[in-house]
């Protein structure tokens, strides 16, 4: 069982400061969401993670063996990526085929009959260059990599980012669908948290570079709610707890509330109701700042 | 050599291989246009066999720099962000720089043998050597690039550019610019020379690249 692991993980681009004494745990056999807001420093922590970016401090290991130039550990994680369609020299002009060729080269356990089928199933042209892919494709060569690449640990950045509903859903549908087969672990970052949520077994929430939740999915829901009100009856019901958010319509008050565990009932007059995780995610990332 | 390690250099032998095609059809384009140009010439076959041979020198030159250059932003990143390791990406790299070399010097060593035009066999090899050795100085600039903007290339190029003019007048007008009394010594020197940059751009292109990440 392999558990991938990041401790005290800093990471600085001159004096800005990406993230903070992160610590987390990827173990295996799950299914992973990562989630945050643009900036949060996701996509930096996953590339940590994988070697693909040094950190400024901190040490990433697989059972407990350093990640970093380390092929034992680098044959069981692949990170797939956003493809950019242009590079610094101008468009981007990899054909998909030799894209998935390098894919295939480095992968040791690539799987090119499943990339095939991929390949078909997302209707992509593996002769087309890759300034030339609309977005949507450009996440299918995305999704087709990180499946067909067979790692243990597979960690997908926005895979579903420009597809369409019913690409979302075959998407979704392969990844339960392969970890049903084989039981790979799965990292998913997503905007589109609500569609995904029903997927993740854990859910990470990242946040100005740090960690601000690590758990499973259906405790931390567990313990969030919705409670609105009267506002006198909302404050007096939440006192204790740890609120985020809080919304004023007249006389009325809406608070999401995080709970150490779960809450029988609030006392008081008031409307409880259960948080999806976009709403939690939202009101926790919110709270107390400027809305976006 | 662990199984990573050769996944990643059988990758860029194959990569090497196809610059070398890329040189090589750069070079039957230009032939059909010498072909048209020197139709009419005395001794087409001396003239043709001048005109390739001086052009590939430069080429071959041109190119490994070229992609030495598009290798750290573009190839390589390409290869990291597939699991390869940053020490395969550097012995990769000159792999296919050796490939593109020496791969381009055989098929000329074959033209020069099959034409009987010894007279320019030094001048592939000292060619070769130069290019093998400007391909980690491509590799530098190509880490450096992302820095400090295209601009440095634009720098290179005028510098470059005024350098050429320099020698190319200096040649025009027949002008002594003092390199004539080195004679025999030039190869020698530049073999020194050609040592001497790969082994420091090596050095530095290998410290680089232990630091690089995908872009």
């Amino acid at each position: 069982m392999s558990t991938l692991s990041g401790k005290n993980i800093v990471k600085k681009y001159g004096k800005d400061t990406v993230l903070k004494n992160v610590d987390v745990e990827i173990e295996a056999g799950k299914i992973y969401g990562l989630i945050g807001r643009n900036g949060a420093g996701k996509t930096t922590l996953l590339s940590i993670l994988t070697a693909q970016n040094p950190a400024t401090e901190g040490t990433v290991t697989l059972d407990g063996k350093p990640v970093w130039e380390n092929e034992e550990a680098l044959s069981h994680i692949c990170y797939s990526r956003e493809i950019s369609q242009v590079t610094m020299f101008g468009p981007n002009t990899l054909k998909v085929k030799d894209y998935l060729g390098t894919a295939k080269a480095f992968y040791a356990n690539w799987d090119e009959e499943y990339a095939k089928e991929l390949i078909k199933l997302f209707n992509i042209n593996p002769k087309k260059r890759i300034n030339k892919l609309s977005k949507g494709m450009l996440s299918a060569v995305t999704i087709i990599v990180a499946m067909a690449s067979k790692a243990d640990i597979t960690i997908l950045d926005e895979p579903v980012a420009g597809l369409d509903v019913v690409a979302r859903e075959q998407f979704y549908k392969l990844v339960i669908d392969e970890y049903a087969a084989t039981g790979r672990t799965f990292v998913i970052s997503t905007h589109i948290i609500e569609e995904a949520a029903s997927l993740f077994e854990k859910v990470i929430i990242i946040d100005d570079g740090q960690i601000m939740i690590e758990e499973n999915t259906e405790e931390l829901l567990a313990r969030a709610y919705r409670v609105s009100g009267e506002e006198t009856n909302v404050d007096a019901a939440v006192r204790n707890f740890k609120t985020y958010h809080p919304e004023s319509i007249g006389r009325n008050k809406v608070v999401t509330v995080l709970a150490d565990e779960p809450v029988d009932g609030f006392d008081g007059d008031v409307q409880v109701e259960p948080v999806p995780l976009q709403n939690l995610f939202y009101a926790m990332c919110v709270d107390g700042r400027k809305e976006a | 050599m662990s199984s990573l390690a050769k996944r990643s250099a059988k990758y860029y032998f194959k990569e090497g291989l196809k610059v070398v095609g890329l040189v090589l059809g750069l070079e039957c384009l230009l032939v059909i246009e010498w072909f048209i140009l020197g139709a009419d010439e005395e001794h087409f076959v001396d003239y043709l066999f001048r005109m390739i041979m001086s052009v590939d020198c430069i080429i071959v030159v041109m190119i490994n720099m070229m992609y030495s250059f598009y290798g750290p932003n573009w190839y390589d990143s390409l290869a990291l962000s597939m699991g390869a390791r940053r020490k395969d990406i550097f012995i990769g790299e000159l792999i296919k720089q050796a490939t593109l070399v020496v791969g381009n010097l055989a098929v000329y060593i074959i033209l020069i043998a099959i034409f009987n035009k010894y007279e320019y066999l030094l001048l592939m090899i000292l060619s070769s050597i130069v290019s093998f050795a400007l391909g980690p100085v491509g590799l530098v600039i190509g880490h450096k690039v992302h820095n400090h903007g295209k601009v440095i290339v634009f720098i290179i190029a005028m510098i470059a550019g005024c350098g050429g003019g320099f020698i190319g007048f200096f040649s025009a007008t027949g002008v002594s610019i003092g390199i004539e009394s080195i004679g025999a010594y030039v190869i020698i020197a530049v073999l020194i020379i050609a040592v001497i940059i790969f082994a420091l751009f090596e050095f530095w292109a290998y410290k680089l690249n232990q630091k690089s990440m995908v872009r």
